[in-house]
C-alpha cells in the first residue's frame, strides 16, 4: 500500500477543479477592502435625501424627458424667466429623473451609494498604481475621504464629477506607474497575432488616447467640475515641462520630450472633448464665469474657507501632512505634485466648496511618497519568485468577498426596492429639514401667485408642492436677476421696506423656516398683513389679509340708489 | 518587443510643424472663446430706437361726460400757473405731460409748454430758479444722463417719469438735453434708462411706458442684468401686483397696459395670448371699479374687491378729497385711451366725469395747488373724452 501523500489515481479524477481563472482568486486583504466597500456604501445609502437642489436637479431631469428638449428658460423659477440658462449637468439631470421615475427617491439614493463607493474604490485602485500597496492605497482613500467628509453627503450631480476626478487619477496613475511614454517594454506574453500584437503594445496608449477624451465628453456633460480635471491635467503637463527643462536647460529639449507632448496632446484632446456638448465653447465659458456671478456672494458654500472651522480644521491638517510626508520622503517631489497641491490649495482657499476636489487631488500628489516612507517602515517581504502568492490567495476569499457584498446590499435601504421587503419610511429617506408635511398642505390649499420661501426650499416645494406653485428663487441662484436676488435677501433679513418689496412680487404666501429664520419669523407674525395658515415643527406658512370692500352705497347697479345720476349740462 | 514608442526626434531641432500647429490650435482656441463672450456681450447691447415716439390719441368724444363749457372751465382752472422760485419738478412734469409742448398761454404766471420742457431737460435753467444747493434733476452717468428722483423736490417724483413725459408729448430722441457738464440729447436718457433697467425694480411703469413709444418695432432686448424682456413679459410684469398695488392706487399699472394695447393695434408689441389676457384683466378691473364707485360718481383708494391690510397706510388716504380727484382722474384718464371692450357702463362715465368736472370747478386756488399732479390727469382725462388732448382745445386768446 502507497504511504506517501499524492491522492490515489482512481480519485485524482475527482478532485475539484476551478471554473473561474486563477485570477479572480482573492486573498484576505481583499476581502477586508470588500467589506470597507460595502460598509461605505451602507454609509452613503443611509444618508438621507437632502433637502435643497436635489430636486432641482430631478425636476430639470424630469421636464427634459417629459419635453425631449433641454430646459432653456428656468421652467420652475418664473421670475428668472429671460435669463440664459446653460444646463451644465443636464446629463446628471436625466439621470437623476430616470432613475427617480423607476425607484423614487430610494432609487436616487442607491444611485448615489453607487457612485460614491465607485469613486473611493477608484481612487483606493488609483492610488494602489501609484504606491503598488494595498494597505497604502486604502490609507490614501480613506485620507481622502477625511480631508472631504464635509462634501462627501453631497447627493447632487457633484457626486458623478467626483466619479470622473476618480477616473481620470486612476488613467493618470496608471500612465505614469508604466511610464507609458518612455518606451519600456510590456512584459505580459504577446500573441501570436499581429494586430493583437499591436494592440496589446499600445494598450495603454489606447486607454489614454480614448479613455481621456471619452471620460471628457461624458464629464462635460454630466458636471462642470469637468474644469478640475481638466487642471489636474495641466498640472501634469506643467510639471513635466518643469522637468524637462530642468534636465535639458533647452527650449528645443522641452518641446522635443515626448512625454510633454504627449501629455500636451491629452489635454488638449480633453479640452477639445469638452466642446462636445449642446452649447459648444460656451459652456466653458460659463464655466470659466460661474464664480463671478454676485448672487453667488450670499451663499455659504461660496464663501472663503474659514480656516477656524471644522473644514478649515480639515484643511490646515492636510497641510501639515503634506509637510510632515515630503520632509520625511527619500523620494524627489515631482514638479507635478507641487502643482497640483498649489493649484487646489488657491482654489480651495477662496471657496469652500472645492474642498471635495481638493481632498482626492492632494492625496493623488502625496501618494508616491506616503507609499515611499511606508515601504521604509514596513518593508514588504520578499516572496520567491517560484512561490506564487496564489498560496495565500483562495477561492473562498472570493466567496467571502461575494457575500460580504450581499450582506452589505441587505442591510442597505436599497435593498428594499429589490428585495420587496418595507421600504425605510419617509422621516429616513428625507433629511429631517425637508418640508414633507408643509408641501402635503399647499397641495390642499394650493397658492396664488409667487410664493416666498427659502431658498434651499424652493427646489422642493415646486417638485412636491402643486404644480401651480411658483417659488420667488430656488437653488438656482446664479439665474435670478440681481434685483430679485438683492430683493430676496432685503425680505428674509426683515430690512426696511420688506414689506412693500413682496408687494411688488405679487406675494401673497409666505413659507418660513421655523429655526434658520426665527427673526424674520418674528417681525412677520408682528405684522398685522399675515395670518398663519398653517404651522408645524419646521415651518410655517403665513398669507396676505385682504380686506372685502364692499360695494359704496348708492351703486350705479343698485336701483334703490337715493341719488340719481347728476344731469350733464346742456351745451 | 516591440517599442511601443515612436522615434524621438533631435535633441536640438525645433519641431517646426509642431510649433506652428499649436500656435494655430491657440490661436483659433483664443479666438473662438473670444467671440463667444463678444457674442454674449452683443446680447446685452441696446435695442434700436425709433427717432420718434409713437403717438397715441383718444378714442371718443362724448359731451355728457363733460360739455364744452365744463372742459372750458376746468381747462381754464388747471392752467400751469407755477411760475415763482422753486416750482416743484413733480408740478413741471405734469404740467408738461397735460398740456404738451405748443401750449402757450396769456397769464404770465403760467410756464408755456417749451419753458415747461425747457426747465425739465436744461439743468441750468432748473438751477437758476431752484440754486446750486438742491441736487440736479439730470445727472451725468459718464456714458448716459439719469434723471434724480425723489431726492427732494428739485428732483423727480418717480423713475423714467421725465422720460415718460417726454414720450407722450413726442419729444424726438434729438431733442437737446443739456446738464451742468454737457450738453446731449435726449437719446442719452432713454439709452441710460435701458442700460439702468430690471424688470423688477421698484418702479418700472414709466419705463414701460417710455419703452413702448419709442422701442417699436423692436419688442424684445436683454438687460444689463442678462434677463431677455419682451412687452409680453413687461405686460405680465403690470399685471403681478394687486390691483391697487403701485403708485396712485395702481393705475398707472393699468394706463401702461392701455398703452400697451393700443401701441400693439398700430404695430405688433403683444402676442395674441398676452393681448388677451391683458383685456381681460382690464376688464376685471373695471368691473371692481364700478362696483366700488360711489354715488357721487367718484371712485377712491379702496376700489379693489380685496384690499390688502397695508392699503390703509397709503400715502394719499383713501377716501380723502385728494384720494377721489386722484383715483377718479387717473381711472378716467386711461379708460380714455382704453379699448372699447375694457370700458365701463357709460353711465358710471357720465357719472365719474361729471362728479369731476363738478368737484375741480368747487376747488380754491391752494386746493388747486397741492392737488395739482393729480387734478393734471383728471385734466388731460376728461379732454381726451371729448377727443382732443387739452392745448388743441385752449381758446385763441387764453387772457385771464
Amino acid at each position: 500500500m502507497s504511504t506517501t501523500a499524492e491522492p490515489l489515481p482512481e480519485l485524482a479524477a475527482d478532485r475539484l477543479q476551478p471554473m473561474l481563472s486563477a485570477r479572480y482568486a482573492l486573498g484576505l486583504r481583499h476581502l477586508l477592502l470588500t467589506a470597507a466597500v460595502g460598509l461605505l456604501f451602507v454609509h452613503l445609502n443611509a444618508i438621507p435625501l437632502f433637502h435643497s437642489d436635489i430636486w432641482g436637479h430631478v425636476h430639470y431631469g424630469r421636464w427634459m424627458l417629459d419635453h425631449g428638449t433641454l430646459v432653456h428658460d428656468d421652467p420652475f423659477m418664473p421670475l428668472a424667466a429671460g435669463m440664459r440658462n446653460i444646463v451644465t449637468p443636464w446629463l446628471s439631470q436625466i439621470v437623476l429623473a430616470l432613475a427617480e421615475s423607476r425607484g423614487g427617491g430610494e432609487a436616487l439614493s442607491t444611485l448615489f451609494a453607487l457612485a460614491g463607493a465607485a469613486t473611493y474604490l477608484l481612487l483606493c485602485r488609483a492610488f494602489y498604481r501609484q504606491s503598488g500597496r494595498l494597505a497604502v492605497a486604502v490609507l490614501g482613500a480613506g485620507l481622502a475621504l477625511g480631508f472631504g467628509w464635509f462634501r462627501h453627503a453631497i447627493i447632487r450631480p457633484e457626486m458623478f464629477g467626483g466619479l470622473c476626478l476618480a477616473v481620470l487619477l486612476w488613467l493618470i496613475a496608471d500612465a505614469a506607474t508604466n511610464d507609458v511614454f518612455s518606451g519600456s517594454t510590456d512584459n505580459e506574453p504577446q500573441p501570436a497575432n499581429k494586430a493583437a500584437n499591436w494592440l496589446t503594445a499600445h494598450r495603454r496608449w489606447i486607454a489614454l488616447y480614448l479613455g481621456i477624451p471619452l471620460l471628457f465628453v461624458v464629464w462635460a456633460n454630466l458636471h462642470g467640475s469637468f474644469a478640475v480635471g481638466l487642471g489636474v491635467l495641466a498640472c501634469i503637463f506643467l510639471g513635466h515641462v518643469v522637468e524637462a527643462a530642468w534636465r535639458t536647460r533647452t527650449f528645443p529639449g522641452v518641446v522635443n520630450d515626448w512625454t510633454c507632448r504627449h501629455w500636451l496632446f491629452l489635454t488638449q484632446l480633453a479640452l477639445a472633448a469638452c466642446l462636445i456638448n449642446p452649447y459648444g465653447m460656451e459652456l466653458l465659458v460659463e464655466t470659466v464665469q460661474f464664480s463671478k456671478n454676485p448672487n453667488l456672494r450670499d451663499v455659504q458654500e461660496w464663501f472663503p474657507m474659514n480656516l477656524i472651522s471644522s473644514q478649515g480644521g480639515l484643511l490646515l491638517a492636510s497641510w501639515v501632512l503634506v509637510c510632515v510626508v515630503f520632509r520625511h520622503s527619500r523620494r524627489r517631489v515631482r514638479p507635478h505634485e507641487i502643482l497640483l497641491l498649489a493649484l487646489f490649495s488657491a482654489a480651495v482657499v477662496p471657496s469652500e466648496r472645492m474642498m471635495g476636489w481638493y481632498a482626492p487631488v492632494v492625496v493623488f500628489g502625496l501618494l508616491p511618497h506616503l507609499a515611499e516612507i511606508a515601504g521604509r517602515l514596513w518593508p514588504v517581504a520578499q516572496a520567491p519568485a517560484e512561490t506564487a502568492p496564489l498560496d495565500s490567495m483562495s477561492f473562498k476569499y472570493t466567496l467571502a468577498c461575494g457575500m460580504v457584498l450581499w450582506i452589505a446590499f441587505a442591510l442597505s435601504p436599497s435593498a428594499a426596492m429589490v428585495l420587496r421587503v418595507k421600504p425605510r419610511p419617509n422621516g429616513n429617506l428625507y433629511s429631517p429639514q425637508t418640508p414633507v408635511a408643509l408641501t402635503k398642505h399647499l397641495r390642499e390649499q394650493p397658492s396664488r401667485g409667487i410664493v416666498f420661501a427659502p431658498q434651499w426650499w424652493g427646489d422642493w416645494l415646486a417638485w412636491d408642492g402643486p404644480e401651480s406653485l411658483k417659488p420667488f428663487v430656488t437653488t438656482h441662484i446664479h439665474l435670478a436677476p440681481q434685483r430679485v436676488w438683492r430683493d430676496y435677501m432685503l425680505i428674509v433679513q426683515g430690512q426696511p421696506g420688506w414689506e412693500r418689496a413682496l408687494d411688488r412680487y405679487g406675494v401673497r404666501d409666505l413659507v418660513i423656516h421655523k429655526e434658520l429664520q426665527r427673526p424674520f419669523l418674528t417681525l412677520v407674525r408682528k405684522s398685522p398683513e399675515w395670518k398663519v395658515a398653517y404651522e408645524d415643527d419646521l415651518a410655517v406658512h403665513l398669507t396676505r389679509t385682504t380686506i372685502p370692500t364692499a360695494p359704496a352705497a348708492g351703486n350705479a347697479h343698485d336701483k334703490q340708489s337715493e341719488a340719481p345720476p347728476a344731469e350733464a349740462a346742456k351745451d | 518587443m516591440t517599442q511601443a514608442v515612436l522615434k524621438p526626434p533631435a535633441k536640438d531641432s525645433l519641431p517646426v510643424l509642431l510649433l506652428a500647429a499649436q500656435a494655430v490650435l491657440l490661436y483659433a482656441g483664443i479666438s473662438w472663446a473670444a467671440m463667444t463672450v463678444s457674442r454674449r456681450d452683443a446680447d446685452r447691447a441696446l435695442p434700436p430706437l425709433r427717432e420718434k415716439p409713437l403717438a397715441v390719441r383718444p378714442l371718443n368724444d362724448d359731451p355728457q361726460i363733460v360739455t364744452d363749457e365744463q372742459l372750458q372751465r376746468v381747462l381754464h382752472k388747471l392752467r400751469p400757473k407755477l411760475r415763482g422760485d422753486k416750482p416743484r419738478v413733480n408740478d413741471l412734469d405734469h404740467a408738461l405731460r397735460c398740456w404738451g409742448v405748443e401750449a402757450k398761454f396769456d397769464n404770465p404766471d403760467c410756464f408755456s409748454g417749451e419753458e415747461l420742457r425747457e426747465l425739465l431737460l436744461d439743468s441750468r435753467k432748473l438751477a437758476a430758479l431752484w440754486g446750486d444747493k438742491e441736487p440736479a434733476l439730470l445727472s451725468d452717468s459718464g456714458i448716459g444722463i439719469r434723471t434724480r428722483v425723489q431726492q427732494g423736490a428739485a428732483t423727480a417724483s418717480h423713475v423714467d417719469h421725465v422720460l415718460a413725459v417726454q414720450a407722450e408729448i413726442g419729444s424726438g430722441l434729438d431733442q437737446p438735453v443739456v446738464t451742468l457738464r454737457r450738453s446731449t440729447t435726449l437719446r442719452a436718457v432713454l439709452e441710460q434708462s435701458l442700460r439702468d433697467f430690471s424688470l423688477n425694480q421698484a418702479e418700472y411703469e414709466w419705463s414701460a411706458l417710455a419703452y413702448a413709444l419709442y422701442l417699436p418695432p423692436t419688442t424684445e432686448w436683454t438687460t444689463s442684468e442678462g434677463q431677455h424682456v419682451s412687452f409680453d413679459r413687461i405686460a405680465e410684469r403690470l399685471m403681478r401686483q394687486a390691483p391697487a398695488q403701485g403708485v396712485c392706487y395702481g393705475n398707472h399699472r393699468l394706463h401702461g397696459l392701455v398703452m400697451l394695447l393700443r401701441v400693439d393695434e398700430e404695430t405688433p408689441l403683444l402676442t395674441a395670448e398676452t393681448r388677451r389676457q391683458t383685456l381681460d384683466y382690464l376688464a376685471d378691473m373695471t368691473r371692481q371699479f364700478v362696483a366700488n364707485q360711489h354715488a357721487d360718481g367718484y371712485f377712491n383708494g379702496a376700489w379693489p374687491r380685496d384690499l390688502l391690510a397695508s392699503s390703509g397706510t397709503q400715502a394719499v388716504p383713501a377716501d380723502s378729497l385728494s384720494g377721489r380727484l386722484l383715483a377718479t382722474g387717473h381711472v378716467m384718464e386711461w379708460w380714455a385711451l382704453a379699448p372699447r371692450e375694457v370700458h365701463p357702463p357709460r353711465e358710471s362715465l357720465v357719472r365719474a366725469g361729471q362728479w369731476l368736472s363738478r368737484t375741480i370747478d368747487e376747488l380754491s386756488d391752494e386746493q388747486v395747488r397741492s392737488n395739482y399732479t393729480f387734478l393734471s390727469h383728471a385734466c388731460r382725462a376728461l379732454a381726451m373724452w371729448r377727443g382732443h388732448l387739452p392745448a388743441e382745445l385752449l381758446p385763441p386768446s387764453a387772457a385771464e
